[in-house]
C-alpha cells in the first residue's frame, strides 16, 4: 500500500513541477487511476483535484469536467472529504468551461448553474465570479440583453475570496466592451494592464489578444503589431489559449502577413482538432477561412504545408487546394454553428459566419 | 535652527522598512550605495582624489553602539540638502514606487531614511567639492525634527554619517556582522573599503574576483573560478563560464550545476549593479532556459526595479539576456567540438534545460539532438543511438500508451519512443522539420497493432466464430476484439486504448457513479462521432492457451475465458476496474471455478 501511496505522489510531485499542458495532465491522469487501484478516497480526491486543475490549464477541458463531475458527487455524499475551498473555486472553472460543448443542452446548463449557484449561497459565498461566467455564457450564446443583465449583477455584487483576481476581471471587462464593439473604452480599461500594473498567470496573454481587433479598428497599426510581438510567444506553447492564437491569427491575415499567418495555421489546427469544446475550434476555422480567402484574392491557388495526419484531409505532399481548404472549412464552420443554433434556439452562430466574411474591410499594411 | 520635516517620518520608515527592504540590515547596503554614488560623481567631475569608504564602530562611555560611516565622494550643499529632504517629501506623498527614479541627490536621502530603521539620529557632516562651499551639519530625528547648520571644523571633501544603535537591534552592529554585509554587498567595489572595530583595521574587499584577474596558465584560471564559486556558493560545480562582453557592461561567471534542479524553481542569479550587490536571487537576467547555471553577474547599464532586486524588462535587459544567452550556447557548442566527455556528464544532468534551448535554436537543435537522451521501448538511448538503428523515428506521446505496448514492443525487438517527457515530443516533430529524409511518426497502440502478423485466411476462417462471440461480450465495454500473432508468447491478450478510448473509459466509469444530472452531462460531453474511440483486446494466436481456447467448441468456456482475460489484462495495464467490470470479474470467476469442478468432479469422487 505504501509503496502505491508513495508511486502516487510521486507522480503528483512530478507534475507539479511542471509547466501546463499534455505531460502535466497525462502524469495526473495516471495518478488518479492509481488512486482508483487503491481505493483511498482521500488521495481519489487529491489526484482528481490536481487533475481538474492541470486539464483546465493545460486546455483539456473535457477532462477537467470528468474529474470534478465525480468530484461533484462525492461532494454531495460525503462533505466532510471535500475542502470546500477547494471544490467552489474549482466549480466555477468548470462552469467556464461548460457551454463550449454544443451537445449539452440549455436545460442541463441550467440545471448546473443552479446546483452551482446553490453551492455557492449555502457556503455565504458571493455571486460574483458565476454572474461573470453567465455573462459570457450569454454573450457567446447570442443573447445580448441577458449578457447586459448578467454584467450588471457580476458588476455589483461584492468581491470575496472566490471572486476572479482583479487582473483577470479587469481582462474580462476589456473583452466585454470589445465584444460589443466599445473598442476605445476596452483600450481604456486596458490601460492598467498594458503597463503592466496588474497581472497574473493569464494576464496580460489573454488581454493581448482582446484588444488586437479594437486596435485595428482604430487605425492603431503600430500598436496592435506591438501587441502581436508581445502577446503571440505568450500564448503559443499552451494549448488553454487556442482562443487567443486565433486573435493573433486574424491580426496577422488582415496585416496581409500571410506567411507568418499560415505558419501558425499549420501550427496550431492541432489544437483546433483536439479541443472538444467545438465553441473554440469553431472560431479558429473561421479565422482560417479568412486567411484562405486572403490567399485566393492574393491569387494563389494552392499552398504547402505541414499539417497534422489527423486532419481529415491531410496529404503526404503536403499541398492543399485552397478551394478545397475553404470548402471543408465551410462545411465544419456550418456543422458546428449548427449545432449551437440548435442548442441555443437562434441564429447567432450561422450569423458569426457572415460577419467573419465582412472582417476584410479592416484590412491594412503596416508602415503604408 | 530646527526644522521640522513636511511630512510623515515615521510612516516612511515603516514602508521602508516593511516593504522596500527584506531586513534592517539593508541600511548598510544604503550607506554604501551612497558612498559608491558619491565617489562616482564626484571622478565623474575630474577630481583627483583618492576614493575610499571607510567604517568604523565604538563603544561609548555609556555601553551605547556608534558607527561613523565616512566616504571620500562628492559631498554635498546646504542647498542639495534641501532638494533631499524635498524629495523625501514627495516619495511619502507618490508612494515609494518611483523614489529609485530621482537623482543621486534624491537617493541620497532615501539612503540615508533607511538609517532610521536602526538609529534615532543620524547625524551627517558633510563637505562639497564644488568651489567655496562650507562644512554642513545636518542632524535629523525619528520624530521628524531636524536642523542643517554650518560648522566651524576642519572636513576633508566627503560626507560622514553618524549613527547610534537602538537598543535591542545591536546584532546589527556587530563588528563580524557588518563585515560580512559589507564584503557581501561591496565585494566587487574597485576602491578600498576598509572597516576598523577599534583595534584593527580591514580591507574588506582586498580580494578580486577571478574574471578581473590575468592567468597565465588554464589548470590556474580553472582553479580560481572554481574556487570562487565555492566559497560563494558553497558548491562544487562541474564548470564554469566566463560571461565578460567585450564593452565592459557585463562580468561574470555561471557554473554548471552539479544536480539537475526543478523545472519550476526560479532561476535565481547573484547580481552586482555597477559592483554593488543588487540581489542574491534575481530573476530574469539569464534566458529561461538556462536553469543549468547559477551565475554572478555584474552590470552596469541596467535599471533595477523599487525594490532593487530585479530589474525592469526593457530593450537593454533583453539585449543583455542575449547576450548572456549567447555565451551559455557557446560553451555547449565548443565542448561539443573539443570535450564530448565534459558534454556527455553535462548532458546526464542538464538535458532538460538543452532541450528547452534546441526547440527554440535550429542550429542549436542541429548540433545536439543526436546527444540527447529518450527513454525507448528497448531503454534509454541517445537520438543518434536510437537512429543508428532505425530508419523512422516512432514515438508515443503519452506515458500510459506507452505503457500498454512497452512489452510487447521489447520483445519484438521494436524500439518506440517514449515522448511523454517534456519537451520530447516537440523536438521530434521539429527533427522532420529540419531533416525531412527520415520519417518521424507518432504511434498509438492500435496503430501499433495495425504491424503484428496476420493470421492466415484459413486460421481467421477457423476462429471468426470465436472473435464473434468476443465482440459481443465486450460490446457493452466499448471494447473490439482482434487476434493476432505477437511476442512475447506468454503473453495471451494485450489491452490496448487510444487516447480517445482510454477517455472514454474514465467518462463511462465516472457515468457510473454519477448522479442523473452529471451522467446525460457527460454523455455530452463525448463527440457524435466516437463510436470509432473503442478500445481494443487482441488476443495473440501465438500463445498456446488463446490457441486452444480460440479453437475450442464450448462457447461457455470461451465467454468465460474471454471476461476473463479482458479484466487481467486490465489488471496488467494498471487500469482501474468500473463497478460493472469488477461485477462480471467475480461472476465469470465463480463460473470457471464450477465448471473446473464439473470436470475434475469424478476425480473428487
Amino acid at each position: 500500500m505504501n509503496e502505491e501511496l508513495e508511486k502516487i505522489y510521486n507522480l503528483l510531485h512530478e507534475a507539479y513541477d511542471l509547466e501546463n499542458g499534455k505531460t502535466k495532465i497525462s502524469l495526473c491522469e495516471e495518478a488518479v487511476r492509481l488512486a482508483d487501484i487503491c481505493g483511498d478516497e482521500g488521495v481519489q480526491i487529491e489526484t482528481r483535484n490536481e487533475l481538474t486543475e492541470a486539464a483546465v490549464f493545460g486546455g483539456e477541458h473535457e477532462k477537467g469536467v470528468v474529474a470534478f463531475s465525480w468530484m461533484i458527487q462525492k461532494q454531495k455524499e460525503t462533505p466532510e472529504l471535500i475542502n470546500i475551498f477547494d471544490f467552489l473555486w474549482k466549480y466555477k472553472w468548470i462552469l467556464g468551461q461548460i457551454y463550449g460543448f454544443p451537445n449539452i443542452p440549455r436545460s442541463q446548463l441550467d440545471a448546473i448553474f443552479a446546483d452551482a449557484i446553490e453551492c455557492y449561497t449555502l457556503n455565504d459565498v458571493s455571486l460574483r465570479p458565476i454572474y461573470e461566467i453567465l455573462c459570457y455564457l450569454e454573450m457567446d450564446s447570442g443573447n445580448d440583453d441577458k449578457a447586459f443583465e448578467n454584467y450588471q449583477k457580476w458588476q455589483s455584487a461584492p468581491r470575496d475570496e472566490f471572486a476572479n483576481c482583479l487582473a483577470c476581471e479587469v481582462s474580462m471587462q476589456v473583452y466585454y466592451q470589445a465584444f460589443y464593439e466599445n473598442d476605445e473604452r476596452a483600450l481604456e480599461i486596458a490601460k492598467p494592464i498594458l503597463k503592466g500594473k496588474m497581472k497574473c498567470a493569464e494576464v496580460p496573454h489573454a488581454t493581448y489578444g482582446y484588444i488586437l481587433m479594437p486596435l485595428i479598428k482604430l487605425k492603431r497599426f503600430d500598436e496592435a503589431e506591438e501587441i502581436f510581438n508581445k502577446g503571440y510567444k505568450m500564448v503559443s506553447k499552451n494549448k488553454e489559449f487556442l482562443g487567443e492564437v486565433t486573435n493573433h491569427l486574424r491580426f496577422l491575415t488582415l496585416a496581409n502577413k500571410t506567411k507568418n499567418a499560415i505558419r501558425l495555421f499549420e501550427k496550431h489546427l492541432v489544437w483546433a482538432l483536439e479541443i472538444k469544446q467545438f465553441d473554440e475550434r469553431f472560431h479558429f476555422y473561421n479565422v482560417a477561412w479568412l486567411l484562405f480567402d486572403k490567399l485566393e484574392s492574393n491569387g494563389e491557388t494552392s499552398i504547402k504545408m505541414r499539417l497534422p495526419n489527423s486532419f481529415k484531409h491531410y496529404s503526404d505532399e503536403g499541398v492543399y487546394e485552397i478551394s478545397e481548404l475553404k470548402a471543408e472549412l465551410e462545411k465544419d464552420l456550418n456543422v458546428i454553428a449548427e449545432m449551437f443554433d440548435k442548442r441555443n434556439g437562434n441564429e447567432h452562430f450561422a450569423g458569426l459566419v457572415k460577419q467573419n466574411r465582412e472582417l476584410r474591410k479592416y484590412e491594412f499594411e503596416i508602415g503604408k | 535652527m530646527a526644522h521640522k520635516f513636511q511630512i510623515d517620518l515615521l510612516g516612511i520608515i515603516e514602508l521602508l522598512s516593511e516593504h522596500l527592504y527584506s531586513s534592517p540590515q539593508v541600511y548598510l547596503r544604503e550607506l554604501l550605495q551612497n558612498g559608491v554614488d558619491a565617489i562616482q560623481a564626484r571622478e565623474s567631475v575630474g577630481d583627483d582624489f583618492s576614493p575610499s569608504i571607510n567604517v568604523s564602530v565604538s563603544t561609548d562611555e555609556s555601553g551605547n553602539l556608534n558607527m561613523l560611516f565616512e566616504d571620500s565622494g562628492i559631498g554635498l550643499t546646504e542647498d542639495e540638502i534641501h532638494r533631499f529632504l524635498s524629495t523625501i517629501g514627495k516619495s511619502s506623498k507618490r508612494g515609494l514606487e518611483n523614489i529609485y527614479d530621482t537623482d543621486f541627490i534624491g537617493q541620497f536621502g532615501i539612503g540615508l531614511l533607511s538609517c532610521f530603521v536602526v538609529s534615532e539620529i543620524v547625524h551627517v557632516k558633510t563637505l562639497s567639492a564644488k568651489d567655496g562651499s562650507k562644512p554642513i551639519e545636518w542632524k535629523g530625528r525619528d520624530d521628524g525634527t531636524y536642523s542643517v547648520s554650518e560648522i566651524d571644523e576642519k572636513l576633508n571633501v566627503g560626507t560622514k554619517v553618524f549613527l547610534n544603535c537602538k537598543s535591542g537591534l545591536e546584532e546589527y552592529f556587530d563588528a563580524d556582522f557588518i563585515k560580512t554585509s559589507l564584503k557581501n554587498y561591496g565585494g566587487l567595489l574597485k576602491f578600498p573599503i576598509v572597516f576598523n572595530d577599534g583595534e584593527i583595521e580591514t580591507q574588506i574587499n582586498a580580494e578580486i574576483p577571478p574574471w578581473r584577474e590575468k592567468f597565465y596558465t588554464s589548470p590556474e584560471e580553472d582553479e580560481a573560478f572554481l574556487k570562487y564559486g565555492r566559497e560563494i556558493f558553497g558548491v562544487q560545480f562541474l564548470d564554469y563560464i566566463r560571461l565578460d562582453d567585450d564593452a565592459g557592461e557585463v562580468a561574470g561567471v555561471a557554473y554548471v550545476l552539479p544536480f539537475s534542479p526543478s523545472l519550476a524553481s526560479k532561476r535565481t542569479h547573484r547580481v552586482y549593479l555597477k559592483n554593488m550587490l543588487l540581489s542574491e536571487n534575481a530573476e530574469g537576467l539569464l534566458p529561461d532556459w538556462a536553469f543549468f547555471v547559477k551565475s554572478i553577474v555584474n552590470v552596469n547599464n541596467l535599471r533595477p526595479t523599487a525594490s532593487r532586486e530585479s530589474f525592469y524588462e526593457d530593450a537593454k535587459l533583453l539585449s543583455t539576456r542575449n547576450l548572456l544567452g549567447a555565451k551559455l550556447r557557446t560553451y555547449l557548442l565548443d565542448l561539443a567540438e573539443n570535450e564530448p566527455n565534459k558534454l556527455r556528464k553535462i548532458i546526464s544532468i542538464h538535458f532538460l534545460s538543452i532541450k528547452a534551448l534546441a526547440i527554440d535554436d535550429d542550429e542549436f537543435f542541429r548540433m545536439f539532438i543526436d546527444w540527447m537522451p529518450f527513454e525507448t521501448t528497448l531503454g534509454w538511448m541517445s537520438l543518434g543511438e536510437y537512429k543508428k538503428q532505425n530508419s523512422r523515428i516512432a514515438f508515443i506521446t503519452n506515458r500510459d500508451q506507452f505503457r500498454q505496448i512497452s512489452q510487447v514492443a521489447a520483445s519484438q525487438n521494436i524500439c518506440v519512443i517514449n515522448a511523454s517527457y517534456t519537451y520530447d515530443a516537440e523536438l521530434l516533430y521539429k527533427h522532420y522539420d529540419l531533416f525531412r529524409e527520415i520519417a518521424v511518426e507518432e504511434v498509438t497502440p492500435s496503430s501499433f497493432s495495425r504491424e503484428f502478423a496476420f493470421l492466415t485466411l484459413e486460421e481467421q476462417e477457423e476462429i471468426a466464430q470465436f472473435l464473434r462471440l468476443a465482440d459481443e461480450v465486450l460490446r457493452s465495454f466499448q471494447c473490439v476484439a482482434d487476434m493476432k500473432r505477437f511476442l512475447p508468447t506468454e503473453l495471451p491478450v494485450v489491452f490496448l486504448a487510444d487516447e480517445e478510448a482510454g477517455f472514454r473509459r474514465t467518462l463511462e466509469q465516472t457515468k457510473q457513479v454519477s448522479s442523473e444530472l452529471w451522467s446525460s452531462v457527460l454523455d455530452n460531453i463525448g463527440l457524435p462521432d466516437a463510436a470509432e474511440d473503442s478500445s481494443q483486446l487482441c488476443f495473440n494466436f501465438s500463445n498456446p492457451l488463446i490457441y486452444k481456447i480460440s479453437r475450442s467448441k464450448d462457447e461457455h468456456l470461451q465467454k468465460l475465458a474471454v471476461k476473463m482475460l479482458y479484466v487481467q489484462s486490465l489488471l496488467l495495464s494498471h487500469r482501474p476496474l468500473s463497478s460493472k467490470e469488477m461485477k462480471m470479474f467475480n461472476e465469470s470467476l465463480l463460473g470457471m471455478l464450477e465448471f473446473s469442478i464439473d470436470i475434475g468432479g469424478e476425480w473428487i469422487q
